[in-house]
């Protein structure tokens, strides 16, 4: 639609002509696509957990209810990593914001690493330092320290416990820090003026007013939680302790698979995400938690004297714990010759780079794959956010409520039943080709990651005051052209820092992936899971020491680009 | 690990006390040949020894390389493979790791060659299964790729192993009993292993 700006300006004079016609094709647009990637797996769940080869059948759901101690498992997962990752999250947050923690604003960059390491990888460098007998603790502690029993044993819940809450206690640590920014230290004050000792305002006063954001963080840890598969799967399955993602992924590659039942546990986590969340809306509804106004804040720093180098000693103890250590032990393994029991056995080797690199037949394949999905899904899930956030913020379309609604969903779907899901609907769809393609893969990441899209690009949208756009509006450019040239320009900086996370996020994805990959689209962090299968650890570290550095080189450039953007 | 003379014998050494909790390693149901080794042993060693095996209570793994490199790493003593030579590969050999021929008799898995009824390309499938049944593609790719048994006449076993003459396979004998167990065989392993 082609229009000069004379023939515009008289139609702005008409209230009832106030929407342009391709605001509304665009939000049609983006409802249709939002809903089909958002519903249409969530459907497939439901409809697959309630049919058999004979039709309607309630066996696979029977099963799945009658697993009590899958169920039991998969309950402790989430309610224990969830507790133990907002109260490390949580401690966190106060040591860095609200205590004068020496060296706070480098830990602070250092506590949100985890983000970018998948659990995977975690869990298996903690699982060759923690196994029961053949882990490097217990090792050493019986050929240097002579101790008869093991140390430790992360092998069983306490281990997946541990390392799920080490990997998502960032999450807690990001809100939590952020609720006590935008606080505003006069409430504490006045407390004080009442008679309120220092501990006292604190606890009756600010606690209760992170709250919501510790429950909001508790409920993406909780989701993530229930729907992990790799952490259980390296830490629980060799102690035969199973929980649903791995029954879901143990159902699907069993022979015969069981396709069915697996959708009744994913069915099952969804109502368990589905009743959390309408909980929290229901805590939360019914006080009002308004603490944040147009004023910007500077949080008090409270001193605390020598405890402060305690603190910060607990901050590295987390940093090393849940990066460094991990990260050090896939180094190690990847440079010598094989982990075995017996440590004269073990000698430096270059062998499993020289592996991976030159004779491992997936190296390549994987991460070309990956690289291509990670700077497609960033891509689409950067201009989805635009496209979405823009309609919710911008205008007054009716079914913007649901747009918002519908792509903030997948926060609360566990990526591994949105994977089910895609499965279900686009096995037997041949209209949409794409079951077996890297283009499903693409859908699933797509739809996973759309809500921290959608979140950043509002963000940014909410700081632009309209009048930019509409003064170009007025001087005749179209939606398209204004979004272009006035929209993007101004939120790139946001876009950028968005795409880069985006990407280094995809990279480590593994829930999803395990379910939908095939030979020909196999991506890194399968790679590495295949190799864990195979055996083949060495080999395993090896490769996922090279991803690790692909990942934080691409996190140097973002850390750059927010430096020069601050510098400007 | 375990002293090369207390390596179990047969299948029902596996029932001592010392290997109970932890101690054995055993396939997960994920394939065709795990199905395959259960099937078989349930047949000749009943029901009753399924059970006692599985209130062993031994670890699950997904796959033989998994099983092994719990081996290797000292985490368990004792594993049931469903890949026999993965005991006899060169690293698990420098580890340590002795393979074993239980007394009753080992679960043999064949693995069959077919040219699929609509192949684009069934010549070439011809040719390739021509050679792959022949002497030479039998000691490439059984013997050397896979140090697996050959079922060609006059081909030597893989190094290590015993001649296949001196070993005691067991194969199914009625296929449509075989075939109606193999549909169910994800809620017997359940049984038996994860009860």
């Amino acid at each position: 639609m082609a229009r000069s700006s004379h023939l515009d300006l008289p139609r702005l004079a008409l209230p009832r002509l106030r929407l342009p016609a391709s605001e509304t094709v665009l939000a049609a647009f983006l409802v249709a696509l939002v809903a089909a990637l958002v519903l249409a797996p969530i459907i497939a769940v439901v409809v697959g957990a309630m049919q058999d080869s004979s039709g309607v059948s309630m066996r696979w759901l029977t099963n799945v209810l009658s697993s009590t101690r899958v169920i039991g498992n998969t309950m402790l997962v989430g309610v224990a990593t969830t507790a133990l990752a907002v109260l490390i999250g949580g401690a966190l947050a106060l040591v860095l914001v609200r205590i004068d923690t020496p060296g706070r604003s480098v830990l602070e960059e250092l506590v949100i690493l985890p983000l970018y390491v998948t659990p995977l990888l975690t869990a298996i460098a903690w699982s060759w330092l923690g196994s029961p007998r053949g882990g490097l603790i217990n090792l050493f502690g019986r050929e240097v320290l002579g101790a008869s029993q093991g140390l430790v044993n992360l092998h069983g819940p306490a281990g997946v416990v541990f390392v799920s809450a080490l990997a998502y206690a960032p999450l807690p640590f990001l809100l939590i820090a952020a609720a006590l920014r935008a606080m505003d230290p006069a409430l504490e004050e006045s407390a004080r003026v009442h008679g309120a000792g220092a501990g006292g305002a604190f606890a009756r006063v600010s606690l209760p007013l992170v709250l919501p954001a510790a429950l909001g963080s508790a409920i993406l840890v909780f989701v993530q939680a229930i729907g992990l598969f790799s952490v259980p799967a390296v830490l629980g399955m060799p102690s035969g302790f199973y929980v649903a993602g791995t029954e879901i992924y143990r159902l699907l590659n069993n022979y015969p698979p069981r396709v069915g039942q697996a959708a009744a546990w994913g069915l099952l986590l969804l109502a368990i995400t589905a009743a959390l969340v309408w909980l929290q809306g229901a805590i939360l509804d019914r006080r009002s938690f308004v603490t944040v106004t147009g004023k910007a804040f500077r949080p008090r720093i409270l001193p605390v004297g020598p405890m402060r180098y305690a603190f910060a000693a607990c901050a590295w103890l987390y940093v090393t714990a849940a990066v460094m250590l991990p990260v050090l032990t896939l180094i190690w393994a990847a440079l010598v010759n094989f982990l075995t029991v017996d440590l004269k056995l073990m000698a430096f080797d270059l062998r499993h780079f020289e592996y991976v690199l030159f004779t491992y037949p997936k190296t390549y394949i994987a991460a070309q794959n990956s690289i291509l999905l990670g700077s497609a899904t960033a891509t689409i899930v950067c201009a989805l956010g635009l496209g979405v956030s823009w309609i919710v913020v911008r205008t007054r379309i009716r079914g913007r409520g649901f747009l918002d609604q519908v792509s903030m969903m997948p926060l609360a779907l566990p990526s591994i039943v949105l994977a089910l899901g895609l499965l279900w609907t686009y096995v037997g769809l041949t209209l949409v080709p794409i079951y077996g393609t890297i283009i499903i893969l693409l859908v699933a990441y797509v739809t996973h990651y759309l809500p921290f899209g959608v979140r950043a690009a509002s963000g940014a949208l909410r700081q632009l005051h309209p009048e930019l756009e509409d003064a170009a509006r007025i001087a005749g450019a179209s939606l398209a052209k204004t979004l272009r040239f006035v929209v993007l320009p101004l939120t790139r900086p946001t876009l950028v820092a968005t795409w880069t996370l985006l990407f280094v996020l995809a990279m480590q994805e593994v829930s999803a992936s395990i379910l939908l990959y095939t030979s020909r689209t196999t991506v890194l962090s399968v790679a590495v899971f295949d190799l864990w299968e195979a055996g083949n650890v060495n080999a395993l570290a090896a490769l996922s020491v090279l991803q690790l550095a692909v990942t934080f080189v691409a996190l140097g450039f973002v850390l750059r680009a927010r430096q020069r953007a601050l510098a400007a | 690990m375990l002293p090369r003379e207390q390596a179990p014998k047969a299948w029902t050494d596996l029932l001592k006390p010392e290997f109970k909790g932890r101690k054995l390693v055993i396939q997960d149901s994920a394939a065709g040949t795990s199905f395959n080794q259960m099937y078989l042993l349930e047949k000749l060693l009943g029901a009753d020894f399924m059970r006692r095996w599985g209130r062993q209570d031994p670890v699950i793994v997904a796959t033989s390389a998994q099983l092994i490199d719990m081996l290797v790493r000292g985490e368990a003593l004792v594993g049931a493979t469903v890949d026999h030579f993965r005991a006899f590969e060169p690293d698990a050999a420098k580890a340590g790791i002795v393979g074993v021929y239980p007394t009753e008799g080992m679960p043999l898995a064949v693995a069959p060659i077919a040219i699929f009824k609509d192949a684009p390309h069934p010549n070439a499938a011809r040719l390739f299964m021509d050679y792959a049944l022949s002497e030479e593609g039998q000691n490439l790719l059984a013997v050397e790729i896979f140090g697996a048994y050959s079922m060609r006449r006059g081909i030597r076993p893989p190094p290590g192993q015993l001649p296949l003459a001196e070993t005691k396979p067991l194969l199914p004998t009625d296929f449509s009993d075989y075939e109606r167990a193999a549909q169910n065989f994800p809620e017997t392993f359940e049984k038996y292993f994860r009860a």
